[in-house]
């Protein structure tokens, strides 16, 4: 039966999709418990991005959007508010947008680069987003340290899904 | 030679080589970054100036509390220390510089901070949208009070 194995290649997809959004929960909220590295806000290992990077090499654009919103979404529902919501959307979305066009120019190799990439865009991302709430060009005095740390947890999270794309996941568990 | 430029095609090169330039860039501006100090202090709240306060007529400490902007009021600074239910950031101002000493931020990064009495870096406390800022007095005003 050829439809029946369709639908159920469809419903393990969404099945998959939902754990990697939980997965990427569950990091963000074991992230938000660690005490800060440094006092500049937005400095952070990133860990989330792992997933990210995952669900973009592994499944495509649209899965690793969706899986990014859904963990956006619910984790400002839980940990966060409004504000927190915007930041994280500017940091996340121009990450995933400068990764999706990374990984086509390095077609698809050197995760490690477009990693570095996503976390530069990242902070930058959340910093423009700071200097508009903030209404302070005063932040700008962190970009030098925002874009350092991006690039360096940016190089650490894309290594680490580099090496999640390598695991064999079992289609039974 | 040809190999060279042969390599300088492949996009990762080139894309390594940037991020490399711009986290060398990153580091020169870190440590180049003013490490002089200032003594006016500037509180800002949302993008409005709400105090300026020159420390180096400071002799006592000063305690001040800024209750960030909501949806009906602005925002506006308290004299002394006043922990409310709301959004609130206790600031100590003294001779030797500026520091958050309470907040209700949940990380609390403002009072990491510490004390800074620079201008080249400021403290952010970003959801009660709090700046604060040093800066020199303008050299037409050190030459007043110098002399």
């Amino acid at each position: 039966m050829p439809g029946h194995t369709d639908n159920s290649k469809k419903i393990k997809r969404t099945v998959t999709l939902g754990l990697l959004a939980a997965l990427s929960l569950g990091i963000y909220a074991f992230e938000s418990m660690l005490p800060p590295l440094f006092f500049i806000p937005g400095i952070k290992p990133g860990l989330s991005n792992i997933i990210t990077l995952y669900c973009l090499k592994r499944f495509g654009k649209r899965e690793a959007v969706t899986v990014l919103f859904v963990r956006i979404l619910i984790s400002s529902i839980l940990f966060g508010n409004p504000i927190s919501l915007i930041y994280s959307m500017a940091g996340g979305f121009s990450a995933l947008i400068i990764e999706i066009l990374s990984d086509a120019i390095l077609k698809g190799k050197y995760l490690h680069i477009t990693g570095s990439f996503g976390g530069l865009f990242h902070n930058a991302g959340q910093l423009i987003c700071a200097f508009l709430i903030m209404g302070s060009a005063a932040v700008f005095a962190y970009t030098p340290y925002l874009i350092l740390a991006g690039i360096i947890t940016g190089l650490f999270t894309g290594l680490a899904s580099f090496f999640l794309l390598k695991v064999k996941i079992p289609d039974r568990l | 030679m040809s190999g060279y430029f042969k390599n300088l095609k492949k996009p990762h090169i080139i894309m390594a080589a940037m991020l490399v330039i711009i986290a060398v860039l990153c580091l020169v501006l870190i440590f180049h970054e003013d490490k002089g100090s200032g003594n006016i202090v500037k509180i800002t709240s949302g993008g409005t100036l709400l105090g300026t306060y020159d420390t180096s007529v400071i002799t006592e400490d000063i305690y001040i509390t800024v209750i960030p902007a909501t949806a009906s009021e602005s925002a506006y600074i308290l004299e002394g220390r006043h922990p409310s239910e709301g959004h609130y950031n206790i600031i100590k101002i003294s001779h030797e510089g500026v520091c958050v000493t309470d907040s209700d931020c949940p990380t609390g990064l403002c009072t990491h901070a510490g004390l800074i009495d620079s201008p080249g870096i400021p403290i952010a406390c970003l959801p009660n949208r709090l700046m604060i800022t040093v800066e020199r007095k303008s050299e037409s005003d050190t030459d007043a009070w110098t002399y």
